[in-house]
C-alpha cells in the first residue's frame, strides 16, 4: 500500500506543482483573512493580540479548507479510474492526506508570521511547543478534511455537504488548537499538556479510521 | 470467463436493469446495444465491479464478483465514458503511473510500446490538456491495455476517434479477443461493431431484448430488434 501511496502523492504533488489549484488561492484568502481582521477590529493591536490565538486558527482553517476541501475535486473524473486499479484504497486516501498535511503546513508557515505581523502578537513562550501545536492542528485538519473529501466527493451537494461536515466535526480540535496556541502566550501552561494530547488523539482518530474505512466510503 | 445470472440494478426508485442474463467465454466478444437509458453504462459498471447488483449472480473467471478483489480489478481493463486519465499529466506520465499501480515489472518500457502502440509516442512529452478528444481516448485506450487485462469492458469506445482511431480500436480489440481474451462493448456505432463483434444483446429497458451471435443473425432480424429496443426506448 506504501508504494501505491508514494506514486499517487507523486501523481498529486505533479499536478498541484503545474497547476498550482489548490495552494496559491487558499495563500491569497488567508493573507486577505489577516488584513480584513486588521481592518474589522477596533482598537489596534493591543485589543488584538489576547484574540490572536482564535483569529489565526479560524483563519489558518478556513485558508486550508479551499484547499483541503477541493484535493479530491480537481480530478473527480479520472480519480474514478483510480478506483479500478488493483490497489488497497487506503493507498489513495494516504496520498491525498500527505499533499494536504503538505498544502497545509505551507499555509501556516506562511500565515502565521503574517497573522503574527498584523495582530501584534510576539513570539511564544516556547517555539517548539508552539510549532508542536501548529503541526498538530494542520496534520488533524488535514486528515479529517481528506476522509470528509472523500466521503463528499461524488455527492451532489458536495460544496453544502462538505463545509456542513468538516467544521463541526473539526471544532474539538480547534478549541484545542485555539486553547494550546493560548496557553502558550499565557501566564500559565498547565493546561498546556491535556490540549496538546486532545489533538494528538484526534489526529490519531482521523488518520486511522478513514485509512480502514477507505474502501467502503469510496463504494459507489 | 463472465457469466451473468438475473442481475438487477435499482438506483432510487428508478429500476436501471430488470434481469439481464448472459455469458461471456474467452475469445469472444459482445456488442451490447439499446437506446439511451437502457441500462448499457449500468451493466458495464457492475462488470467493472464500480457497481453492486441489487439482486441477482455475477461470476468473473470462475470466481464469484467482489467489489474488495484486487486480483479481480487486475484481470479487467475499463474504458468510460471518459479516458480516465489526467490532464495535468504528460502522456507518458499517465501510463507510468498506471504501470506501477498495477505493479508491471518493465513500466517505462511498457508505457512508451503502449504510446507507440496507439500512435502518441510523438506527444509523450506534451501535457494531456493540449491532447485532442480523440488523442485522450487513445491514451485512454493505451491505459485500458498496458496491463493486458483478459476482459475488456469499453463503454462507447469509438467516441472521438477519428477513422484512423477507430480502425486502431478495432484492431487492438480484434487481437486481443484471438489471442484468448474477451470484450464487452456498449456502443451506437452499429457497423463497427457488427463487424468488431462475434456476438450481440440489444437491451432494452433494462431488458435483453436480442441475445444471439453475429454469425446467426441475418441483418433484417437484426434491424427488427434494434427497431424494437429503440421504440422501446430506454429512459423510462
Amino acid at each position: 500500500m506504501l508504494k501505491a501511496a508514494v506514486w499517487l502523492f507523486w501523481k498529486d504533488l505533479s499536478l498541484e506543482l503545474r497547476g498550482r489549484e489548490l495552494l496559491l488561492p487558499a495563500a491569497v484568502f488567508g493573507l486577505i483573512i489577516a488584513m480584513l481582521y486588521g481592518f474589522a477590529f477596533d482598537g489596534g493591536q493591543q485589543a488584538l493580540r489576547p484574540m490572536f490565538p482564535g483569529l489565526l486558527w479560524l483563519g489558518i482553517f478556513f485558508s486550508s479548507f479551499l484547499a483541503v476541501g477541493r484535493a479530491f475535486g480537481v480530478e473527480a473524473e479520472a480519480g474514478q479510474q483510480l478506483l479500478m486499479a488493483p490497489i488497497d484504497r487506503g493507498a489513495i486516501f494516504l496520498a491525498k492526506l500527505a499533499l494536504n498535511i503538505l498544502l497545509t503546513l505551507i499555509l501556516t508557515a506562511v500565515l502565521t508570521p503574517a497573522f503574527a505581523m498584523l495582530l501584534g502578537a510576539p513570539l511564544p513562550r516556547s517555539t517548539g511547543l508552539f510549532i508542536w501545536t501548529l503541526v498538530l492542528g494542520v496534520v488533524g485538519f488535514a486528515a479529517a478534511g481528506s476522509a470528509m473529501g472523500a466521503l463528499t466527493a461524488q455527492t451532489r451537494l458536495r460544496e453544502l455537504l462538505l463545509p456542513a461536515l468538516l467544521l463541526p466535526f473539526t471544532s474539538p480540535l480547534l478549541l484545542g488548537a485555539v486553547n494550546a496556541t493560548a496557553a502558550l502566550y499565557g501566564k500559565s501552561s498547565a493546561q498546556l499538556g491535556s490540549w496538546l494530547w486532545l489533538m494528538a488523539a484526534f489526529d490519531g482518530i482521523f488518520i486511522l479510521v478513514p485509512l480502514l474505512l477507505f474502501e467502503y466510503l469510496t463504494e459507489v | 470467463m463472465l457469466e451473468a445470472k438475473d442481475l438487477r440494478l435499482q438506483l432510487g426508485d428508478r429500476r436501471v436493469l430488470r434481469g439481464v442474463s448472459f455469458n461471456l467465454k474467452p475469445g469472444r466478444c459482445l456488442a451490447l446495444f439499446g437506446a439511451n437509458g437502457a441500462g448499457k453504462t449500468s451493466l458495464l459498471s457492475l462488470v467493472a465491479l464500480q457497481r453492486v447488483p441489487t439482486m441477482g449472480s455475477l461470476r468473473l473467471f470462475g470466481g464469484e464478483a467482489a467489489v474488495d478483489n484486487l486480483a479481480l480489478r487486475r484481470r479487467l481493463g475499463y474504458l468510460g465514458h471518459e479516458p480516465g486519465v489526467f490532464l495535468g499529466l504528460t502522456g507518458y506520465e499517465n501510463l507510468l503511473l498506471y504501470a506501477r499501480l498495477y505493479g508491471l515489472g518493465d513500466a517505462k518500457e511498457r508505457a512508451l510500446g503502449e504510446l507507440r502502440k496507439v500512435g502518441l509516442a510523438p506527444f509523450r512529452h506534451t501535457l494531456v490538456r493540449s491532447y485532442s478528444a480523440g488523442m485522450r481516448q487513445r491514451l485512454g485506450l493505451a491505459r485500458t491495455l498496458m496491463h493486458r487485462p483478459e476482459l475488456l469492458l469499453l463503454d462507447e469506445p469509438h467516441q472521438s476517434l477519428d477513422r484512423r482511431g477507430q480502425d486502431l480500436l478495432d484492431r487492438l480489440v480484434t487481437e486481443h479477443c484471438r489471442a484468448g481474451g474477451a470484450a464487452l462493448l456498449a456502443t451506437h456505432e452499429t457497423e463497427r461493431a457488427l463487424g468488431l463483434a462475434t456476438d450481440i444483446m440489444v437491451l432494452s429497458r433494462g431488458r435483453v431484448s436480442y441475445l444471439a451471435p453475429v454469425a446467426e443473425t441475418p441483418r433484417a432480424t437484426f434491424e427488427e430488434a434494434m427497431a424494437e429496443a429503440l421504440g422501446g426506448g430506454g429512459l423510462c
